[in-house]
């Protein structure tokens, strides 16, 4: 059988069931006798409840169950566990859910939504993280210190709003700045931004007569939501059963659980019957996660040659009013916050801080897009100070082999390649050539450049496993929980399956709704971990399948196992041809002519646990916390009206050192989306408020994303191969790396262009105008 | 959600009727795609919708005399490949095709987008410059409102509670050119930060309407003689004319500077269009 499905741009398995519309997503469901819910929400950012009133909601007709905080003293938490089921005593944000009524028909419930009363008693909103570090500053949670969290990895600090203070120190910056020939200090900001994925958060649960609970929904990870509502409610994982069938778009935001504990706890309150809960638009916006803001001070110490000697780092996390993801993704930024450099002398305090808005979660990168939004443009003014080209000023630092990073690890010739996608982007966006504005002078040319690097974030002893059990025509069933959401993972994972068990692709059937009691573990379908962990799995199972064929085929055939060669379904004496089986002789047991029968069916396990990685020290922030890093680079030509302060991408040229390609079309499809996903994180999206807290821009009529007419121009993709030593094939994670580095590059193209440094995200056509406006009068 | 009555109505009697019974409790309801979104988001609850897509007259698209009639009912995209359309309109097209999305535009309608009459509504601008009328009927018969008095105030025209729109008529700019040009956040689908339109006959005067930047959309016919190249007088006009608003979309002062942007490109078009 020809080797050549590794690579190949293999169409997506779910395409025709999407495109035709026949594939269902939990929207789309219907049980029987299953009631709709609503809830009601925070009119205020910060208030105490005084009193809620259900008395008038419970008489209209078709209502079952109607549900407030102080029904359900639960909290729910992967990470810091701080989060309420329903507002308990007070609302922390806008758009936090108070109450909740399931009811025959939506339009009921949506009624006695309205006919419930609540006093509030409004609290000073705190809507600035820096402002939430004040010692005088109103808390969001009065009861930190009594929280639930991991303990060791994360460092709340009682009695203030800071949910989790990250430390790294590595050598002795005081020294290093000492020594600095140049020091350049800057503050960069990015606002809170959506997921805004197709299908919005939805969920059908059955909390049954007998204490069984089944749950339909949209999200991340099955095992993660059982799990979360396992610990929180105190019921056995074994009594929950989570169903994920196709989802509509995730990005991050449906990772860990979200509406699952309300809409199971109605089902119970409503005679359990099952209840289903699909968030509108504006609950999407309002009341389910966003990205958290960034607030980040870096400070840099460079020797007159270009190198840099010291860096001390300060990110504020603005986490909105729960903490639980940002904890995570203030460590994780912490731990990787100096980007691809080596840099002798480090410092980095990474605080995850409560405030009054939206909370925040994973969103593509992790933290990682805000962290290099800061970091990349940071290094483009350093060289600027220095008077560098930008290009070699980050290759004098970057990481390479024998290279030590911020935590201690040693770079070696298999962690890939940064220098690579560096220059390989460079090439190709002419770096170095200036070129002419083609539509006049009103109009100026740029280009920019940035790097990026992200492991996935994960506890040291995450965990993949996978299945594969024949059927009867030896066609074979891979079973992961991982979800492809839209990634493209099940495609590359059944190219995985297909090699491996050396059979052709349409032998392979991708096992698509993911199921808790069918499915075997895996943590969460988040990190750009799956390619890489639930690939590992696939090709253990796959050797354990065949173990168990050569084994059955070995005694058929009266030869010893390792005699027996395997390919395009078939088992072969190895030397002599024409002595063969087919799988499907074997796959469910071999029958001798006589009826004797030996083996049985084939079903192959695979298992895999992060190996290697460490807790990091609570003091320097030292150890190993990545399993494997995904360099890139972006380089971008951008070109600026100058009286509108438009931003037209002409060209972006993204490189990543992926390892190995497993489908070209789906990885270059992934760093498409993702650079597209990132423009609109660079040039249009962000939360407004009003002062007292107000989400102003809660819909799509004024929260815009790209659209097919903001797609760039030109857009090239540099798929660099350098194996990774545990990865299938090589492979490295994609996913969320092409949208980290995006801003940065632009902005630094708009200073390339103009001489003008923006520090705020968005660079949106108003900000640039107003900045360029103010560079001509100043 | 608030409940309606949905009446359906298949003649403009039988609409005015209706809407002469039920007054203010009553919407006409066209293609409902600002209409409908209101009434979810809770800022009308209307008890009667009266839909006006059934009747039949209001769905003519035709020139008549020189004259465009655009029934209150024609969709954007109809009007858009619309073929008979006189030369020198092309600011109505410009800003039909960059009305909403497409999707949106096979259900509003050109009544629908000045009745609701948004200060961004983009065909506000291209109707003022082209001197459209609006014509209505009542009970009390018709009449017809030159658009520049249609508007009133922000999401208030001068239709009284009993009147419908039963057509838009453009007359042939005759020698005239126009264009129109918007300012949006990104480059898709998008409610206009400003939208602006302008027109010169051919014996050279000026009219020119913005959106977005006043209550209503505004016409400004008198430049004080300024000739179209002398564009810092134009632009000296315009600012005394527009009174913008900070507001989510943009900052009043960035509007201002687009107000200046957008004219400049408009004059200059408008010059190449006289030329060619």
């Amino acid at each position: 059988m020809k080797d050549d499905l590794i690579g190949a741009s293999v169409a997506r398995i779910d395409g025709i069931e999407k495109v035709t519309g026949s594939a269902t997503y939990t929207a789309d469901m219907k049980l029987p006798g299953m009631l709709y819910a609503r809830m009601l929400l925070s009119p205020h950012a910060h208030a105490r409840i005084l009193r809620i009133d259900i008395e008038k909601a419970k008489q209209v007709p078709g209502v079952k169950a109607i549900l407030v905080g102080a029904d359900l003293p639960y909290r729910i938490g992967l990470y810091m566990v701080d989060k309420p089921i329903l507002a308990q005593g007070k609302v922390r944000y806008e758009g936090e859910p108070v109450a909740a009524v399931a009811a025959l028909s939506g339009e009921a419930a949506a009624e006695a939504v309205n006919l419930i009363e609540v006093d509030y008693e409004p609290l000073g909103p705190v809507m600035d993280a820096r402002e939430a570090l004040k010692a005088d500053s109103p808390l969001v949670h009065e009861d930190l210190h009594t929280y639930k969290y991991v303990e060791g990895v994360f460092f709340p600090v009682p009695h203030t709003n800071i949910a989790n203070h990250f430390r790294l120190r590595k050598g002795d910056v005081a020294k290093g700045f000492e020594e600095s020939y140049k020091i350049v200090e800057n503050e960069f900001y990015a606002p809170q931004v959506q997921h805004v994925p197709l299908e919005t958060h939805a969920t059908i649960a059955h909390w049954k007569p007998n204490g069984r609970i089944e749950i339909w929904t949209s999200a991340q990870s099955p095992f993660a939501v059982r799990n979360l509502l396992s610990v929180a409610l105190g019921i056995s994982h074994s009594r929950i059963r989570v169903v994920v069938p196709y989802v509509g778009g995730a990005f991050g935001g449906k990772a860990g659980i979200h509406l699952e504990p309300l809409v199971s706890l109605l089902s119970k309150h409503a005679g359990f019957r099952p209840v289903k809960l699909v968030a509108t638009r504006t609950e999407e916006f309002k009341t389910l996660p966003c990205r958290q803001g960034l607030d980040a001070r870096v400070k840099t110490g460079v020797t007159r040659s270009g190198r840099i000697i010291a860096e001390e780092i300060e990110f504020v996390w603005d986490a909105g009013a729960y903490a639980d993801y940002g904890v995570n993704i203030g460590r994780a930024s912490g731990y990787s916050g100096a980007g691809p450099y080596e840099i002798e002398n480090v410092k980095i305090d990474s605080y995850t801080v409560y405030t009054n808005k939206p909370f925040g979660t994973a969103y593509r990168g992790f933290g990682h897009v805000e962290l290099f939004w800061a970091i990349e443009s940071q290094m483009d003014a350093v060289a600027a100070s220095l008077g560098m080209d930008p290009v070699e000023f980050r290759k004098k630092n970057l990481l390479r082999p024998g290279s030590i990073t911020i935590t201690g690890e040693k770079i070696v010739e298999h962690t890939g390649n940064v220098r690579k996608c560096l220059e390989q982007v460079a090439q190709e966006i002419g770096w170095g050539k200036e070129e002419e504005a083609k539509s006049g002078k009103k109009k100026l040319r740029g280009k920019g450049i940035a790097v990026l690097h992200k492991a996935p974030a994960m506890p040291p002893n995450t965990a993949s496993s996978a299945i594969i059990k024949f059927n009867e025509d030896a066609t074979a069933d891979v079973i992961v929980s991982g979800v492809d959401y839209g990634q493209g993972t099940a495609t590359s994972l059944s190219q995985i399956a297909a090699h491996a068990l050396r059979l052709p692709l349409e032998k392979i059937h991708f096992v698509w709704g993911k199921d808790t009691e069918q499915c075997p573990y895996d943590w969460q379908t988040v990190a750009s971990r799956l390619t890489v962990m639930a690939g590992i799995c696939i090709l253990r199972a796959a050797e354990d399948a065949l173990n168990q064929i050569r084994s059955i085929a070995a005694q058929a055939l009266g030869v010893s196992k390792d005699d027996l060669d395997l390919d395009d379904g078939k088992i072969f004496v190895r030397g002599d041809r024409s002595r063969m089986l087919e799988y499907k002789q074997v796959v469910m047991g071999y029958m001798f002519p006589n009826g004797n029968s030996i083996g049985g069916p084939v079903i192959g396990r695979g298992s895999y646990v992060a190996e290697g990685l460490t807790n990091l020290d609570p003091e320097t922030g030292q150890g190993l916390p990545a399993l494997n890093w995904t360099y890139g680079a972006h380089g971008v030509e951008i070109e600026v009206d100058v009286e509108t302060g438009d931003i037209e991408i002409v060209k972006i040229v993204s490189a990543f050192d992926v390892g190995k390609v497993i489908n070209e079309d789906l990885c270059r499809g992934q760093v498409r989306g993702g650079v597209v996903q990132g423009l609109g994180t660079t040039l249009i999206e962000q939360y407004i408020y009003d002062c007292k807290g107000h989400l102003l821009n809660a819909s799509l009529t004024d929260y815009k994303i790209p659209t097919a007419k903001d797609i760039p121009r030109q857009m090239v993709q540099i798929l660099i191969e350098t194996p990774h030593d545990k990865g299938p094939f090589g492979a490295r994670g994609i996913a969320e790396h092409p949208m980290i580095s995006v801003p940065s590059a632009v902005a630094n193209a708009l200073f390339n262009a103009t001489c003008v440094r923006i520090k705020q995200l968005p660079l949106s056509p108003e900000r640039v105008c107003l900045a360029l406006k103010q560079q001509s009068q100043g | 959600m608030a409940t309606f009555k949905y009446l359906r109505c298949h003649s403009l009697d039988e609409a005015i009727d209706l809407l002469a019974t039920h007054a203010r409790q009553a919407r006409i309801l066209a293609g409902g795609t600002d209409l409908l979104v209101s009434i979810r988001d809770g800022l009308e609850s209307p008890r009667y919708l009266i839909d006006i897509k059934p009747i039949a007259e209001l769905h003519t698209l035709a020139l008549e005399d020189g004259l465009l009639r655009i029934g209150a009912s024609v969709t954007v995209n109809q009007l858009i490949d619309f073929e008979h359309l006189p030369a020198g309109m092309d600011a109505i097209t410009e800003a039909a095709s960059c009305l909403a999305s497409y999707q949106i535009r096979n259900r509003a309608t050109v009544g629908g987008n000045i009745c609701n009459a948004s200060p961004a509504c983009d065909l506000g601008p291209p109707l003022l410059v082209l001197g459209a009328k609006v014509e209505t009927i009542s009970k009390r018969g018709r009449r017809t409102i030159p658009i520049e008095d249609f508007f009133e105030d922000v999401k208030v025209t001068r239709l009284e509670p009993d009147e419908i729109v039963t057509a838009i008529l453009i007359p042939s700019p005759r020698g005239g050119v126009s264009t129109f040009l918007k300012r949006s956040r990104i480059k898709g689908h998008d409610l206009a930060v400003v939208n602006a339109a302008g027109a010169v006959t051919k014996d050279g005067n000026l009219r020119m309407a913005f959106g977005a930047v006043a209550p209503t959309p505004i016409l400004v016919d008198d430049f004080n003689g300024a000739r179209l190249d002398d564009t810092a007088r134009i632009v000296d006009v315009l600012m005394n004319a527009i009174s913008p608003i900070d507001d989510v979309r943009a900052s009043a002062v960035y509007r201002k500077y687009m107000v200046e942007a957008l004219a400049k490109k408009i004059l200059e078009t408008l010059m190449n269009r006289l030329q060619g």
